[in-house]
């Protein structure tokens, strides 16, 4: 079954990477909407749409930290996009992260 | 007849009378003590200050005035009282205002005891202004209305924003209320200035390096020239400096190794290899967000970055960078920069 999230239900200001860097982070999302919405639907949608911005270390971690936590499956199990092309450009770094990181376990 | 007992007791009361009116006196002597302490001058640090406090112009005095509240405040417990001479200042720019307010900060929340700046209405406009403007009164416990300007230079100064995390939402209001007063411009810069608050938390105070939390702490702070359309915005912190901690990058440390007479250039090269201390290459894109910012967007002017023993200056016409060693260690990371705004508020320029 295919769920769409919007991370704007989780934050208007996503933040850092850990959540020592403060709230929000790309380790909060990753962990308690990601894995979560993962688990339950097997294939999710994230839409990308209405935040303030995003900062490269929220991407990073919340996208990419997938593949290296949970392994390349990941890749297949989440699809990014962007109702509003103003974030077109987020779409294409979250991607780019994650093609990364599998390319990084690959090796 | 008195007896032998009531002759006691009658001479303990004597003595407790004479011991309470000496206890009296005792008390009396320290209440009327001078209410001005700041005449003891073994419980005062003075603070002399320089008539130009500015980087480019008059380094050397000028870290060495900034500094010297941080000596103090590293060598002296909480029984010595700080004044500091801004009456001295007769030129002062608005980073050396912003270096200033951080220090002061740094004094007024962990120390229990005043700093206190003397004769302010003998400052100079352009000290009042910059106090006024950042609203730096504030933490020197100044009334607002104890700074009267004679004339205003006509430019915007943002209250600086401080913390010790990176709430992205301080970051948000700070951008809406830029935007408000001086006009539209791209809030991509935001990324770039989230990520140089970023590393500010995890790099700028190594574990092994930290002697105090407000070493994590970030500071921001903008002023706008509407003459010309120029937003300045500076990001400040007093971390162990980038020329510290970059040779501590086991892949980097080689490429640094080529560079040793001139310390700018490491951060030059932290720029371009978009790399920084920590190990893993995907973190440490703070700067080169900034500066790609600068050198693609059609707003970026100049961005200039002052850490440990190196400096760095990129312009943005010429796109070169001008990296060179600082005439002394400057203790912390600045990095500033400049936007022309396209579409002001008001008048166009």
């Amino acid at each position: 079954m295919l769920k769409t999230i919007k991370v704007s239900d989780f934050t208007e200001t996503p933040g850092g990477r850990y959540y020592s860097d403060g709230p929000a982070s790309g380790q909060e999302y990753r962990e308690t909407v990601l894995i979560p919405a993962i688990k339950e639907y097997s294939k999710i949608r994230v839409d990308l749409s209405g935040v303030f911005i995003y900062p490269p270390s929220f991407l990073e971690e919340a996208f990419a930290g997938l593949i290296r936590e949970y392994g390349q499956d990941m890749r297949d199990a989440v699809e990014i996009f962007a109702s509003d092309q103003e974030y077109d450009t987020y779409v294409r770094d979250a991607m780019r992260y994650m093609q990364e990181a599998v390319a990084k376990l690959s090796k | 007849m008195k007896t032998k007992n009531q002759i006691i007791e009658i001479q303990k009361r004597i003595i407790l009378k004479r011991w309470r009116r000496k206890l009296r006196r005792r008390h009396k002597r320290h209440k009327h003590q001078p209410s001005d302490k700041y005449t003891q001058s073994k419980k005062v640090i003075d603070l002399r200050m320089p008539k130009n406090l500015c980087l480019e112009s008059n380094y050397r005095k000028t870290m060495d005035s900034i500094y010297g509240i941080r000596k103090a405040y590293e060598n002296y417990g909480n029984d010595k009282r700080m004044i500091l001479h801004l009456e001295d200042i007769k030129t002062m720019g608005v980073t050396e205002s912003l270096l200033i307010a951080a220090e002061i900060y740094r004094w007024k929340y962990s120390k229990s005891i005043d700093l206190k700046p003397t004769k302010v209405k003998y400052w100079s406009n352009e000290v009042k202004a910059l106090f006024k403007g950042f609203r730096l009164f504030e933490l020197l416990d100044i009334g607002a209305d104890e700074i009267r300007l004679r004339n205003s230079s006509g430019r915007k100064y943002f209250q600086y924003k401080t913390a010790k995390t990176g709430d992205c939402k301080i970051l948000k209001e700070f951008y809406q209320y830029l935007v408000e007063e001086v006009g539209n411009f791209s809030k991509e810069i935001c990324q770039g200035i989230f990520e140089a608050i970023l590393n500010v938390i995890n790099h700028s105070c190594p574990e092994s390096e930290c002697c105090d939390l407000i070493q994590k702490r970030w500071w921001l702070a903008a002023v706008y020239e509407p003459e010309n359309c120029i937003l300045k915005m500076m990001v400040y912190d007093h971390g162990v400096g980038m020329t510290t901690t970059l040779p501590k990058n086991v892949h980097f440390a080689p490429i640094l190794s080529k560079y040793l007479d001139n310390k700018g250039k490491w951060i030059e090269k932290a720029i371009t290899e978009g790399k920084s201390r920590t190990l893993l290459d995907h973190r440490g894109k703070g700067l080169p967000c900034i500066h790609d910012y600068i050198k693609n967007s059609t707003e970026g002017l100049y961005l200039k970055i002052i850490s440990g023993d190196g400096l760095l200056h990129y312009d943005k016409n010429t796109d070169t960078f001008n990296p060179s060693n600082n005439k002394s260690k400057f203790r912390g990371t600045l990095v500033e920069w400049a936007i022309r705004i396209s579409t002001p508020v008001g008048e166009k320029c």
